[in-house]
């Protein structure tokens, strides 16, 4: 017995110290995503200074610690939630107070009031609040809120816990209670705060119908997801972080708690496998004085930085046992007296402490400035940021912002061209619209006579041509390929006769001309792709790939022949599958004509015009759908009503289809993935 | 109840006198002496002793439990009296056993000779199932170990021809000589080991709650994760954080050196792995890790395991079939000294590489490392786009701008020269880039390079390979896990098989390669990257690897090319004109201690090393004190255009590198390194010590010094003043006149 105990604690012992003490990797740096969602390193924000590990502590070191705060006078509390106590130290490490007391049995979340010195818990183990003085003498206990609104089974279990100037107790619970709990001094329940919308759920919706009142407060009480932390800035905001959802992670709360931080998507998905993504696991933050806000992802222990405009900053850490990155990060704080980052690190027990670089502090004096509007000022340390890292998205905004400020003032064309340049650089198409805009204001001032000299002069050419040249043209060749060609534009305008055409000759005929009008499909496609000015383009061009472009203007054509020939055969549709071919490739042409005409119009428009695209890229889509339906009534010889119902009947075949395939596929895959596996297996065991 | 337990401590007591006679007295059974050793071996057990003669202090080959320590466990106690310990498996090649010494299954017979003993040690060993009551394996297991005493150390050799698997038991590793020289009772001192710059273990005063216990692969392990690569991988989209994240694995990294040492108050060990560091370890513990005492040792590996995924959802761990022949030994060099220091050891090393390893100094100048980006492709629409960041004639411009400001004494290194740029076109490295300027632009470039006596270095690799390009095949040529699983990134990147790349690549084409007039070459991942290949056909063992890589080397000298390497694995030493890329601070774990300059003191006035660019750095006074305190010289990494036509590419981290923005910064650093400290290139560093927190001293055999202050105080050191972030030189002998003086 004895034997297999210790047994038992040399592996325990074995497991252990094997993980704790893998050592040295390579240089790794920071990291941030740009406009088109690329990871894009950067330089780090922060440089590994110490790691604290509380062992000097003549009580004994960390256990399981949750919480830390930092004072304006650089003092620190931690919740030392495994050792049910609550440690003041000086910024030197020199102890300067501890807290034992009996009510206190699982601390969890720690504030230090401001004004009084006061130090709230919120105590999970107790489920309530505690409430010391600077001397560590308990001043007062805040038990359970009652109130009506509040269900008799509801659980208290507070987690996080937060004070107000106006002394208002804000409390983040655990367990079934959700949502932020405001309390007032006396502990009075005075109502939820700040609650995140849940998203839309059906069955959720269903319940509500049937429910009775109380049920419904229950409902309500689900719905409200959970806020994981918060913390307060100087002007009274508070800024919460909410786990497990897809969208604003990040709320900045006003008094009246309405959310009045950009609203997006902050942290970054977690993958568990390739099917498996889940939201970011925001578990903490913090705000400085200059309000750049730091979070952490309490599964993966990254940090994330944000500025108050909601832009992406740097993203750093993450789990290992290299300095600079963490076992299981808890909560981060700033101080905001030396600038020192600290990491509270659960497992190991301990504080990382880290120190801002150069860098960094460029980017938030930049980034303050720029967002107090200051572009100008802050267009020398961007350009310097630009030095360090060439590729910083937000550096280049900043100087696209100053640049095209300055174009404006000084009317200078070339501040605006470089301010243009700037702005494609860091992804940002309405600012490039609104440079571009600015730039072709000032271009047609400067050239008014010159552009109408020579919009003239095209007028003129083009009448000459159509006039003159065309008939000479025809009259002199004749050849048949050329007629097809006329029958292909005779679509446009001469729909029905065209329709006529192919029904009643030989499709054979008509097969090169269709060929040719789907390779100018594909051609204008690409030129589109290629050609459409930045600010019009919200696709990557260097992401364009000859094979899925393929596929996505073939394959669904292609079904649609097929899906339509097969449901005219049943519903005695006329028309022959090379009669289908001719016409559906027949009705692509507003597109090609058209694409062309938007990709020109994408160099001459700004996004404030933008009404003229969509509504010319409408009016192609509605072109096409005519031309398609007409084709489907005339060759098939149907009602108009009948082509409707057999368009529509073809659209489900290419949906049946594609399914099929899928299926087919995924049949396919897995018995060769069954004779693989055993192949292996085999060849493992021979 | 008290009685009792000073009838035990009685007990104990007189256990241990009895065991201490016993040993003491069988002890001086067989002697072997030479001028600086004596070793005392005991011919029924293994025991030995030695003792270093001129100072008279003696290392055990095991340590005896002291009067004060604590009872062990049988299991713990037959680990500390024994001189190996064995794992081996089955027939199933699953499941893994292991025993020591002192198990009723080994049986031994010594062998006395001239200098020294040989045991053979012989394993018998079956497994009944236990349902059946059948015998399902039964088998035996040989080796031996033979003993010598040379000169100045003990040998202790695993002779290929003696290792014999009869019946169903393979070997699957050896750790040898565990405990010697263990301590329980010493508190000052600590192991030695190669990680990083190299590391000393301190002892640990106070019992711990959990043992320290570190083991590493010498050359690192032996499998690759192109997610640690940053060079081939930086960009990529959301859906592919994943890959992203894995790049965060922290893999340790390879102790490149295969030596490993304890040093003790008064007495200090150097083991060297002479024969097989392939595929060898080193585990050091800390006393509290399973006994009470503290050792290192090398550990012998004969079979990998490795995993097989059966299917998505199963796997497999296995060990390999074939077992990694070849000799193995390990050296032990002895000292006594009475001060806490490493350098002995160093030296020592040093020694054995000049003296065994024939290594030369090698005769170059103190150089600035400039390195030029050329070009690298990315993705196009049809084929492969060409961005251009510096061409041939830009980067004659960049050096013309250095050698304007008399910033002569450089070398340069061009990177992403070849056609398709940084690693498009490998395995295949010529022609130069026609959009840079083809043969003749980069040939013009190096003749003025020359007239200016500036060295060119071309940046190369003989392990990466790109699907598609010319020359090698995915299925057959390229490195593969055991089933035949070949490692690649899934994009079409692979690893080229050692022997692909001698045989018809580096054959035929480092001769094409030396017409281009160059002075040489750095070679990525050759000195930190050493894999075994499964290929079926041709199966390559860490050790053939690394021989081609050996071959490779050669036929660059052969060609009157001199080569850098990128990673410091021991095996290059002999042709490495220098090492490039080296981490001013290697990345190390949390708890650990600071890195000592290990590798300075073996290589520093023998092989140059060049630092990683300094430019990407994120803390440049920090990083640039550090190359200053470990002799490293500096590197930079420059462009003649905006580097921010690579931000859409793969070599998007360089992302500080416009050549204007960084020549003023680049003479600061030049004054420092190398007008005035450079004079220190070629002597060797006998000292280094932290003075006060945050300022070292390093100490060289001319008598310089270099004390680095990396606080924010100042320092006063000798009346002179070490401003906080700054560093001071004092002149030794071979200071230059005038130049030195701070």
């Amino acid at each position: 017995m004895q034997r297999k105990k210790i047994f038992f604690l040399c592996s325990i012992v074995l497991f252990l110290s094997a993980v704790a003490y893998q050592a040295y990797a390579q240089d790794i740096k920071a990291y941030i995503y740009d406009e088109e969602g690329y990871a894009v390193p950067c330089p780090r924000p922060y440089m590994y200074e110490a790691f604290v590990d509380f062992t000097f502590l003549p009580s004994g070191a960390l256990y399981n610690p949750e919480d830390l705060f930092i004072d304006k006078e650089s003092n620190f509390y931690i919740a030392d939630t495994g050792n049910k106590r609550i440690l003041k130290l000086s910024s030197g490490g020199k102890i300067l107070l501890e807290i034992k007391n009996k009510e206190m049995l699982k601390p969890m979340g720690l504030f230090v009031d401001e004004k009084s010195g006061d130090i709230y818990i919120a105590d999970s183990g107790k489920n309530h609040l505690l409430r010391f003085n600077t001397y560590g003498e308990l001043l007062r206990v805040y038990p359970k809120p009652a109130s009506a609104v509040i269900p008799e089974d509801f659980i208290y279990s507070p987690a996080k816990v937060l004070i107000d100037k106006r002394d208002l107790i804000y409390v983040i619970g655990t367990g079934a209670s959700k949502g932020i709990i405001l309390l007032d001094n006396e502990g009075a329940f005075r109502g939820f705060f700040g609650a995140n919308p849940a998203p839309f759920n059906f069955s959720r919706w269903l319940a509500r119908l049937v429910a009775t009142e109380e049920q419904k407060v229950k409902l309500l009480l689900q719905t409200l997801l959970t806020a994981s932390n918060f913390t307060i800035d100087n002007q009274g905001f508070i800024y919460v972080v909410t786990k497990a959802i897809e969208e604003d992670q990040i709320r900045r709360l006003n008094a009246l708690g309405i959310n009045t931080y950009e609203s997006g998507e902050y942290g970054e998905k977690y993958v568990v496998s390739k099917r498996n993504i889940k939201p970011p696991e925001l578990s903490s933050i913090d705000v400085n004085k200059e309000g750049i806000i730091t979070v952490l992802d309490g599964m993966t222990s990254k940090i994330f930085q944000y500025n108050q405009a909601g832009d992406l900053l740097f993203i750093f850490g993450g789990k290992s046992d290299s300095v600079g990155f963490f076992r299981d990060a808890k909560d981060i704080a700033l101080d905001g007296n030396t600038g020192l980052f600290y990491v509270l690190d659960s497992k190991q027990g301990g504080l990382h402490v880290f120190k801002p670089t150069a860098f960094a502090e460029s980017v938030y004096e930049a980034s303050f400035l720029y967002n107090n509007g200051e572009y100008e000022r802050a267009l020398d340390i961007w350009q310097e940021i630009l030095s360090l890292d060439s590729n910083y998205p937000l550096a280049h905004k900043g100087v696209a912002k100053a640049l095209s400020k300055l174009g404006r003032k000084f009317e200078d064309m070339e501040f605006l061209k470089a301010a243009m340049v700037h702005y494609e650089y860091a992804g940002d198409r309405e600012g490039y619209s609104e440079a571009f805009e600015l730039h072709r204001y000032r271009f047609l001032r400067q050239n008014l006579g010159l552009i109408i000299g020579v919009a003239m002069a095209v007028i003129v050419c083009t009448w000459l041509f159509v006039r003159l040249f065309l008939p000479l043209i025809k009259k002199r060749v004749a050849v048949p390929f050329l007629s097809d060609i006329k029958s292909v534009f005779a679509i446009l305008n001469h729909p029905f006769r065209t329709l006529e055409s192919i029904k009643y000759n030989s499709s054979s005929r008509f097969f090169l001309s269709s060929l040719g009008v789907l390779f100018f499909y594909l051609i204008a496609h690409l030129i589109s792709l290629y050609g459409t000015s930045f600010h019009f383009a919200d696709w990557d061009p260097n992401q364009i790939n000859l094979a899925t472009e393929l596929s996505r203007l073939f394959v669904p054509w292609l079904t649609w022949c097929i899906s339509n020939y097969l449901i005219t055969l049943i519903f005695d549709g006329e028309g022959t599958f090379g009669q289908i071919f001719t016409f559906s490739a027949y009705s692509l042409l507003p597109y090609i004509i058209i694409t062309l005409v938007l990709t020109l119009l994408s160099h001459v428009l700004s996004l404030n015009e933008m009404g003229i695209y969509t509504a010319l890229t409408i009016f192609m889509y509605g072109w096409m759908a005519i031309l398609f339906l007409s084709g489907v009534c005339r060759v098939h010889d149907y009602t108009l009503r009948g082509a409707v119902g057999v368009s529509a009947l073809s659209v489900i075949g290419v949906i049946l289809v594609w399914g099929a395939a899928i299926l087919i596929f995924g049949l396919v895959s897995s018995f060769a993935d069954f004779f693989i596996d055993l192949g292996r297996e085999i060849g493992f065991h021979v | 109840m008290c009685k009792i337990t000073a009838i035990k401590q009685i007990i104990r007591i007189l256990i241990f006198l009895l065991i201490v006679m016993n040993q003491t007295s069988n002890l001086e059974s067989l002697e072997v002496e030479t001028e600086y050793l004596r070793m005392s071996f005991n011919e029924e057990k293994v025991n030995f002793n030695i003792k270093e003669l001129s100072s008279g202090t003696v290392w055990r080959s095991t340590p005896i439990l002291g009067p004060g320590d604590r009872e062990l466990p049988d299991i713990l106690q037959a680990a500390l009296s024994s001189h190996f310990y064995l794992s081996y498996t089955d027939g199933e090649m699953e499941k893994i056993y292991d025993l020591y010494e002192t198990s009723e299954k080994v049986r031994f017979t010594i062998i006395p000779r001239d200098d020294g003993i040989i045991v053979n040690y012989t394993v018998e060993d079956k497994i009944v199932d236990e349902r059946t009551g059948k015998v399902r394996f039964s088998g035996k297991l040989k080796w031996s170990m033979e003993y010598r005493v040379e000169k100045d150390f003990l040998e202790v050799v695993i002779p290929e021809e003696s290792i014999k698997e009869e019946g169903d038991f393979y070997f699957i590793a050896v750790k040898i000589l565990s405990y010697l020289g263990a301590n329980s009772h010493t508190e000052n001192g600590a192991l030695l080991v190669p990680a990083g710059h190299g590391v000393l273990l301190p002892y640990i005063k106070k019992m711990p709650k959990y043992g320290v216990y570190l083991s590493m692969p010498i050359y690192g392990k032996d499998e690759f994760n192109f997610q640690n690569q940053r060079q081939l991988l930086t960009s990529m989209l959301p859906e592919d954080v994943n890959l992203y994240l894995k790049r965060y694995e922290i893999l340790p990294d390879s102790a490149g050196l295969p030596v490993f040492g304890m040093i003790d108050q008064g007495k200090s060990f150097l083991g060297i792995v002479d024969k097989g560091a392939s595929d060898a370890k080193i585990n050091a513990a800390l006393k509290g890790f399973l006994v009470e005492y503290n050792r290192i040792d090398a550990q012998f590996i004969f079979r990998k395991m490795y995993t097989a995924y059966m299917s998505r959802t199963r796997q497999i761990t296995a060990y390999e079939k074939t077992r990694i022949k070849g000799d193995r030994s390990v050296r032990y060099y002895f000292f006594s000294d009475p001060s806490l220091d490493y350098f002995k050891p160093a030296e020592k090393y040093r020694e054995y590489l000049i003296e065994e390893e024939n290594i030369k100094r090698r005769e170059e100048k103190p150089a600035l490392n400039l390195r030029i980006f050329c070009g690298i492709e990315k993705k196009g629409f049809l084929s492969n786009e060409f961005v251009t960041a510096t061409t041939f004639a830009e980067a004659r411009d960049i050096i013309a701008a250095f050698v304007q400001r008399d910033i002569t004494e450089i070398i340069v290194t061009l990177v992403g020269w070849g056609k398709g740029g940084y690693y498009g076109s490998f395995p295949n490295k010529l022609p130069p880039s026609p959009k840079l300027g083809g043969e003749k632009g980069l040939k013009e470039l190096v003749e003025y390079a020359h007239s200016c006596k500036i060295p060119v270095y071309l940046d190369t690799d003989y392990l990466i390979a790109i699907q598609g390009n010319s020359g090698f095949s995915t299925r057959k040529d390229v490195i593969k896990q055991e089933m035949e699983i070949p490692i690649t990134d899934n994009s079409g990147t692979y690893l080229l098989s050692t022997m692909v790349a001698y045989e018809r690549f580096a054959l035929k084409e480092i001769p094409r390669l030396a017409k281009l007039g160059v002075d040489g070459f750095v070679i990525n991942n050759l000195g930190d990257i050493l894999l075994s290949d499964h290929d079926r056909k041709n199966r390559l063992q860490r050790d053939e690897s690394r021989n081609y890589l050996i071959k490779i080397l050669q036929k660059f000298e052969e060609n009157g090319l001199k080569v850098m390497i990128t990673g410091r694995n021991d095996y290059t030493f002999p042709y490495a004109a220098g090492f490039q890329q080296v981490p001013p601070f290697g990345n190390r774990h949390y708890k650990a201690p600071d890195d000592i300059p290990f590798y300075s003191a073996v290589l520093h006035g023998l092989i140059p090393c060049y630092s990683r660019p300094l430019n990407l750095s994120e803390d440049m006074v920090r990083d640039h004190l550090r190359t200053l305190e470990y002799g490293i010289l500096p590197s930079f990494e420059l462009t003649y255009r905006d580097p921010v036509v690579l931000r859409e590419t793969s070599y998007n981290h360089l992302y500080s590198s416009y050549y204007l923005d960084w020549l003023d910064r680049i003479e600061a650093v030049y004054n420092d390194a190398v007008r005035r400290a450079g004079y220190l290139n070629g002597v060797q560093i006998v000292k280094h010590e932290e003075l006060v927190p945050g300022v070292y001293r390093t100490n060289y055999k001319d008598g310089s010094q270099i004390i680095v202050n990396y606080g924010n105080n100042d320092f006063n050191y000798n009346g002179k003043t070490v401003t906080g972030g700054g560093f001071c030189l004092v002149p030794g002998l071979s200071a230059k006149p005038g130049g030195g003086e701070n």
